[in-house]
């Protein structure tokens, strides 16, 4: 059985199997990390720690893309 | 003066009834000196809200012409700015001046770089960033820390927009957040997938709100990030925080602003163009500069800057001895027609 966790991403909610890392959430969603900065329930994820960085249930996640425009 | 002071009391009552303004916060803003840095989409509209609210002085700093293309988003220029190629400083000025006479606005026809921003920052309470590109915006952010300005950030692109407030000594950076500049090419630009007029209007609004605040003392705003996307009307606001291992804001190392300002080429984001900045501040006599330049090619001077064809290229120079060589991203061509053209 495949088991699956909720979580929220950008205020939408999302399932994700078990043990996800932040980095693995990111390669699924085909975001580059150099561009974004990731905060997890309110800290901004480092980013040498995405990939040690395990999420749980319920965890809420904002990804922030830099916008260069002006 | 009891006169005036009524005329403006009277001109500026709809923001003094504000409970958050009053007269007292009136005459603050009245103290107050911004600096707009770059007048495109956002510092066009935060330029424009500030001399309509009343500041002290508004700064005006931009390097770019007025071209047809802006004039879908950017409502302070008119289509014969964009025919005489009339620098955006200089129209912003020139429109502002007409708006409110009771405000100090410069405008200012240069490229910010390591090696001038303390200038333009000189006398200046706080900075609005109405930058088109990555590597200025972290320019300003070392120099704002260095100096102590605050400085409020704004980005946008497509139907998206994201703004922060950053308050040296009190809240995060923009490197706090965004550790190192995304690679030049590597995000999306308005040249490369478009914007909505209305996702930088909404941008500058909230920068200018910031700017009001941070005039009034209210810091409340510093490293609330605000992001949004005007078509699918989803609004976020994120508290960061500031990370205390931040090269710049934890470790006090101004990276951007140690960099050689010698050789400043930029291509410029997406708009398929180089621009080429002169080894040290300079000024250069346009209308002699013009005469020579006839010899060789296609010349046109509107009194502001000098566009020509030259070698079959559009360029575009400036008074401050910036070159912008058109329809083209190729930087070693931008250098050869700087060499042959301006000797450096
Ligand atoms: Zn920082």
């Amino acid at each position: 059985m495949v088991q699956t966790m909720k979580i929220l991403i950008n205020s939408k909610e999302k399932s994700v199997p078990p043990n996800t890392t932040v980095a693995a959430l990111l390669s699924q969603m085909e975001i580059n990390a150099r561009y974004i900065a990731v905060e997890l329930n309110g800290i901004i994820v480092d980013g040498q720690e995405l990939a040690r960085t395990v999420l749980q249930p319920g965890d809420k996640v904002e990804i922030v893309r830099f916008l260069g425009g002006g | 003066m009891g006169n005036v002071n009524e005329v403006l009391e009277g001109r500026y009552s709809r923001q003094i009834l504000l409970p958050r303004i009053g007269v007292e916060g009136q005459e603050r803003l009245g103290q107050t000196s911004v600096l707009v840095l770059g007048c495109g989409a956002l510092g066009s509209v935060m330029a424009e809200i500030l001399v309509l609210a009343g500041l002290g002085l508004v700064r005006i700093v931009d390097r770019d012409v007025v071209e047809p293309s802006n004039l879908q988003r950017q409502a302070l220029f008119d289509e014969e700015d964009a025919r005489l190629c009339m620098p955006k400083a200089e129209a912003a000025q020139r429109r502002l001046r007409l708006y409110n006479s009771h405000v100090r606005i410069e405008g200012i026809v240069a490229d910010m770089n390591p090696g001038n921003v303390a200038r333009f920052l000189d006398g200046i309470s706080l900075v609005l960033d109405g930058t088109d590109n990555v590597e200025t915006r972290y320019v300003l952010n070392d120099a704002c820390l260095r100096s102590g300005i605050p400085w409020v950030y704004g980005g946008s692109v497509g139907t998206a927009g994201i703004a922060m407030t950053v308050m040296p000594g009190l809240g995060p950076c923009l490197r706090c957040i965004f550790p190192d500049p995304p690679a030049p090419g590597s995000l999306p630009t308005c040249d490369t997938v478009g914007v909505l007029g209305t996702a930088p209007h909404l941008v500058a609004s909230l920068q200018a709100t910031e700017a009001i605040k941070l005039a009034l003392g209210d810091h409340s705003g510093a490293g609330r990030l605000i992001s949004f996307d005007v078509w699918t009307a989803t609004f976020t606001a994120i508290d960061v925080k500031r990370q205390e291992s931040c090269v710049a804001c934890g470790r006090g190392r101004y990276e951007f602003l140690d960099r050689d300002a010698l050789s400043w080429v930029t291509s410029l984001c997406g708009r398929n163009a180089v621009q080429i900045s002169p080894p040290r501040d300079s000024s250069l006599d346009l209308s002699a500069l013009a005469e020579t330049l006839a010899e060789v090619g296609q010349v046109a001077f509107n009194g502001l800057v000098l566009t020509a064809t030259l070698e079959g290229h559009d360029v575009v120079i400036f008074p401050d001895g910036r070159l912008l060589v058109r329809g083209t991203t190729d930087k070693t061509l931008a250098r050869q027609l700087a060499a042959r053209y301006l000797g450096y």
